[in-house]
């Protein structure tokens, strides 16, 4: 079977239905890594295992139901987004706001820009101008996946469900109860600190 | 007049084109007058669109085995629960 078959949403979810172990595998490599980073996002990452696990037993329950008002993997990520809210409410615990709260710290080091906010240290020249070029990078592309794992837990999630998903804000801001103003100030974190990755590398093969 | 330091933290209303009119107009001055911070918002875009672009993390093929067999025991127990 064609994976790219399971593109189409509905094909994919009619497989699921009928047991289909390619659909299920498909649905694990593709989803499974947002599903922790949202649980992440939530509960925090020590019980963002048994949060995923509990969604897909939703998510199996819920199949049938399944009308394609979103897309299958907003769908997904939205069960997700409950049954950890549930756990959070079960625990009496709020959502780990850690690292929205800390809003006011800059995201690039006050050393790289003299008093009046000129450039101090400037960027670096890159020897990659295209995506393309920058991917083909194993060491580049290492260096996104790593920064984007050790980013704190709100920042992953939304890097992985704005700019990897492509989802709305909205959205994402209902999905994590965050306004958009911290959601934007925390991607924008993100965004730069794998800006920094890369210009590091940049730096070293210079 | 925006700083360099503005523009970093600026960056990302621009990049995702939802800077205010008037904001936009300082923020396109300032870049037409300073190459540091045009290199740096080249470098911001490329950044994103490789982000957007880059293959989403797989797991282990190892959590993928065990995570498909417990979901496929997980579908047939229901369905024969139904």
């Amino acid at each position: 079977m064609n994976k790219n078959e399971f593109n189409n949403q509905e094909y994919l979810v009619q497989c699921l239905l009928e047991n289909d172990e390619t659909a299920f595998r498909y649905v694990v490599e593709n989803y499974y890594q947002s599903m922790m980073y949202v649980a992440r996002g939530i509960v925090g990452p020590a019980i963002a295992d048994e949060v995923v696990q509990e969604s897909w037993v939703s998510v199996i329950r819920g199949l049938a139901k399944f009308e394609g008002r979103s897309s299958f993997k907003t769908w997904v990520i939205r069960i997700v987004s409950n049954t950890a809210k549930t756990r959070l409410r079960k625990e009496s615990r709020s959502i780990a706001m850690g690292d929205a709260l800390d809003m006011e710290t800059s995201w690039l080091p006050d050393e790289r820009f003299i008093e009046d906010g000129h450039w101090n240290t400037a960027p670096l020249n890159w020897n990659v101008e295209t995506p393309d070029e920058l991917l083909a990078s194993e060491d580049l592309r290492e260096a996104i996946y790593k920064t984007i794992d050790s980013l704190p837990a709100l920042q992953q999630s939304l890097i992985s469900m704005r700019d990897m998903d492509g989802m709305e804000m909205n959205e994402i801001c209902k999905i994590l109860d965050i306004s958009e103003s911290n959601s934007r100030v925390l991607l924008h974190r993100a965004r730069t600190k794998i800006w920094q990755a890369i210009e590091k590398l940049q730096e070293i093969s210079c | 007049m925006l700083s360099c330091k503005d523009i970093t933290h600026l960056a990302n209303q621009k990049l995702d084109r939802e800077m205010p009119y008037f904001k936009r107009m300082q923020f396109n001055l300032h870049l037409m007058i300073c190459k540091n911070c045009r290199q740096f918002m080249d470098q911001m875009q490329l950044t994103l669109e490789s982000i957007q672009r880059i293959e989403p993390i797989k797991p282990d093929s190892a959590v993928v085995d065990s995570q498909v067999s417990h979901l496929l025991n997980l579908a047939k127990t229901m369905q024969q629960k139904e």
